[in-house]
């Protein structure tokens, strides 16, 4: 008989967590089969925040840091310039990414550490039970914005890859959406990307994915998953920002 | 060579010589010159030098590294040693070994510039949230500065948790000769438990601090404190001067304990039977030290009074200890310590 | 034997360089010394001094609250440590003439450090030589040998030669009060 459907090697068998038509157990996959492809489950040594997917240390089956909330690509860098050789991400969720981290973010963007981050965007926070994020829509409902979400008292949602575009040391940009399959692909091709450009070009690369959270949306996956398909990707367009290897960029 | 170096630079040669690969900081005075030495020559020695955003940045770079298995520092003083305490909590949750030099100056909140000891609570008691300790060294001269440096890479990497130098602006500013080539040995550890790259290892590796299990975090916090209990039998560390008969003993660490030493001589020629005990290790604090009876003890330090408190809890009510103190910024005096040991003597100290 | 130093004047005058020579010449000649500045907020034009404490034994406290010796290369410097200073101030003939105690001052003539001249900037050195010759704590040889580690080149060379002409001016231009 053919296999034509497995786990990833470099994912545990340990089953996932994450509520149903979460993003980040697509994601997971993703990031092991890229690992997969690589050949790098024993040279690859991730970063995970503190967030719903802090217990990543235990479905990834490379060496694993978890990191104090935000400080994630701090700790990549320390781990990479003692270990140039290896291969290594963070892995962060919007409130650690682009709140309490935004400064971690953006210099370790600026000192172009040769690390890839994986930003997932789901627009709330979801470990704490869905508090606002700094990615949280206008008028988005959650329960630090009961009205919805004023930009004028709350302020404005970040749009992280726009703002990192700005800075010199970036290679790679690129926003995708965990929604369709043909997005998903465009994902796995992008996380493969940053990763052939870190091994290879010594490159820092960003790659942001739009996710849904339908537990704390307060919607089916199945409503969650559209959502992210037509409101997230309105404010957050699809797309490659910045590709100074492969100069395509936008 | 004998060289004439600043206390900052001698603690940043003395890392080197200790085989650091990393040092991540972040400008503030009165410790700056050991990033500044640091960025000269630690390149030249293979390793890596890296100026973080924040001091927030550079300790969790410290963790980075740490968890990846290699020797890695730190300093800072005062605002800058409080935003690193998240991440020290970090280090010591995720049993990782560092070293972090706290070149103290006047507090709270910005406070001065000028040499204080004011951190104590903070080294000593923890400093950021939960269960845990740092070794805690506390040099009185360059030449210690450097050799406590080395002593700090090797119980770090001993005991797998961060070692903390508890400097002032005096020691870290001040020169004096040190024989940068006639230090400690460097001992070696294996790291089995880094995240460096799984490799041909069978399980991967995890530095994490997460235990959502009570039952298990509790299991975790316990035996980091068998290890403590361990460290405190076997490391507790002091130095004691004129104290065989010593009826009236002042104690003080750091550059107190150079100023004391000089009124506790000026008392011997009045006469006074008159000791010094410095500790040298902070936590774990030297018991041992104040087991022998005496009339009274004076705790002189450059703080409203904090490490007093250990003193009390050492002597356990057996018999008075006193206080003496200057802070912010201010020197204790010679002449104001020689005061309170004749006061003491004649028992008129409150 | 232990003896106590105040370097004292305005931020670029060389006045911690001052004081590495005279800590790098005392470990030289065998003696424990310790040197220690002020730090502040102040760079070029602030005040700065520093404290050295030279002795036949380790030192103890680092911190000069009585100077045997005070250089003071500015007039604030002059008030400020004269008061502390019970054996000998070297300062410049203009501030000298201020000077209200009981230490024996050595004014000196630095008009050789002023614009354009031969020491120009070098008042610290001038002012170095002649406490040493006053003294007697530490050779000349010893100092210029510390010079020689401490500083490069043509530098050294014009650091010497200041020495030298400030250690020369004692005797001729001694002014005791």
């Amino acid at each position: 008989m053919k296999t034509i459907y497995k786990k990833p090697e470099s994912i545990s068998d340990k089953p996932f967590h994450y509520c149903p038509g979460c993003g980040h157990g697509v994601v997971h996959r993703l990031i092991g089969e890229v690992i997969d492809e690589l050949g790098e489950e024993k040279n690859t040594i991730a970063v995970v925040p503190v967030g719903c997917a802090v217990m990543g240390y235990d479905y990834l089956k490379c060496d694993v840091l978890e990191a104090a909330h935000g400080r994630a690509p701090a700790v990549a860098t320390g781990v990479k310039r003692c270990l140039p050789d290896r291969l290594v991400f963070s892995y962060q969720g919007d409130g650690d990414l682009a709140a309490i981290g935004t400064a971690e973010t953006i210099h370790a963007a600026a000192r172009g550490e040769n690390i890839t981050v994986i930003f997932i965007n789901n627009t709330i926070y979801g470990m704490t039970g869905g508090q606002m994020a700094p990615t949280t829509l206008c008028g988005q409902v959650t329960q630090t914005s009961p009205c919805g979400r004023d930009p004028y008292t709350q302020g404005f949602p970040l749009r992280m890859c726009e703002i990192l575009s700005q800075v010199d040391g970036v290679s790679y940009i690129e926003r995708c959406a965990i929604d369709t399959v043909q997005h998903i692909n465009a994902a796995k091709k992008a996380i493969k990307k940053a990763f052939i450009y870190q091994r290879e070009h010594g490159a820092y690369s960003f790659i942001e994915l739009l996710c849904a959270c339908p537990t704390n949306w307060g919607m089916t996956p199945a409503q969650a998953i559209e959502r992210v398909g037509r409101e997230m990707s309105e404010y957050f367009p699809l797309g490659v920002y910045i590709d100074k290897i492969g100069s395509c960029g936008r | 060579m004998k060289q004439m170096m600043k206390g900052n630079e001698a603690v940043a040669a003395a890392a080197i010589y200790s085989g650091v690969k990393c040092f991540f900081g972040y400008p503030i005075t009165p410790q700056t010159e050991i990033s500044a030495y640091m960025a000269k020559h630690l390149p030249e020695n293979g390793g890596v030098f890296l100026q973080a955003e924040s001091e927030i940045s550079a300790i969790n770079m410290v963790y980075g590294a740490a968890g990846a298995g290699f020797r890695v520092m730190t300093s800072s003083s005062g605002p800058g040693m409080s935003l690193k305490q998240e991440g020290i909590s970090f280090l010591a949750g995720a049993d990782l070994p560092c070293v972090i030099v706290n070149v103290m100056r006047g507090g709270p909140g910005l406070g001065g510039i000028q040499p204080s000891q004011a951190d104590y609570f903070q080294a000593v008691k923890g400093g950021g949230h939960g269960d845990y300790r740092l070794i805690v060294l506390a040099p009185a001269s360059v030449r210690e500065m450097a050799e406590f440096t080395v002593r700090a890479f090797n119980l770090a990497d001993k005991w797998r948790m961060p070692v903390m130098i508890l400097s002032d602006g005096i020691l870290g500013q001040m020169m004096e000769a040190v024989e940068i080539d006639e230090l400690p040995a460097v001992e070696h550890y294996e790291k089995p438990w880094a995240a460096s790259g799984r490799g041909e290892r069978k399980e991967h590796n995890i530095i994490k601090t997460l235990y959502l299990d009570p039952e298990e975090l509790e299991r975790m916090v316990f035996s980091r404190e068998e290890r403590y209990k361990e460290i405190a039998r076997e490391h507790q560390d002091w130095e004691e001067y004129l104290c065989d008969d010593a009826e009236i003993v002042v104690t003080a660490y750091g550059i107190t304990a150079r100023i004391a030493r000089a009124a506790v001589e000026r008392a011997r020629e009045k006469g006074i039977k008159a000791g010094l005990i410095r500790p040298i290790t902070l936590y774990p604090f030297p018991v041992k030290a104040f087991e022998n009876e005496r009339r009274a003890v004076i705790c002189a330090e450059m703080s409203a009074g904090q490490m007093v408190e250990d003193v009390r809890l050492a002597v356990n009510g057996r018999y008075p200890v006193y206080f003496y103190g200057r802070t912010g910024g201010m020197l204790p005096d010679e002449e104001e310590i020689l005061n309170c040991i004749e006061r003491a003597a004649k028992g008129e100290m409150v | 034997m232990e003896y106590r130093i105040i370097i004292s004047g305005f931020g670029g005058q060389g006045v911690l360089f001052a004081g590495k020579v005279v800590a790098q010449a005392a470990m030289l000649s065998g003696y424990e010394a310790s040197w220690l500045p002020s730090y502040g907020p102040e760079m070029r034009g602030g005040t700065a001094n520093c404290q050295l404490v030279i002795s036949d034994k380790p030192v103890g406290s680092p911190v000069v609250r009585t100077a045997d010796v005070l250089i003071a290369m500015n007039m604030p410097s002059l008030t400020k440590f004269m008061d502390k200073t019970n054996g000998i101030i070297v300062t410049d003939e203009r501030f000298a003439k201020f000077c209200d105690s009981p230490a024996q001052v050595i004014s000196l003539n630095t008009d050789i450090c002023n614009g354009g001249a031969k020491f120009e900037g070098l008042t610290n050195m001038i002012m170095l030589g002649a406490m040493i010759a006053k003294t007697g704590i530490l050779g000349i040889s010893e100092v210029i040998a510390a010079i020689n580690r401490i500083a490069k080149g043509a530098a050294a060379a014009i650091d010497r030669a200041a020495v030298e002409y400030g250690w020369g001016c004692v005797g001729e231009r001694v002014c005791a009060s």
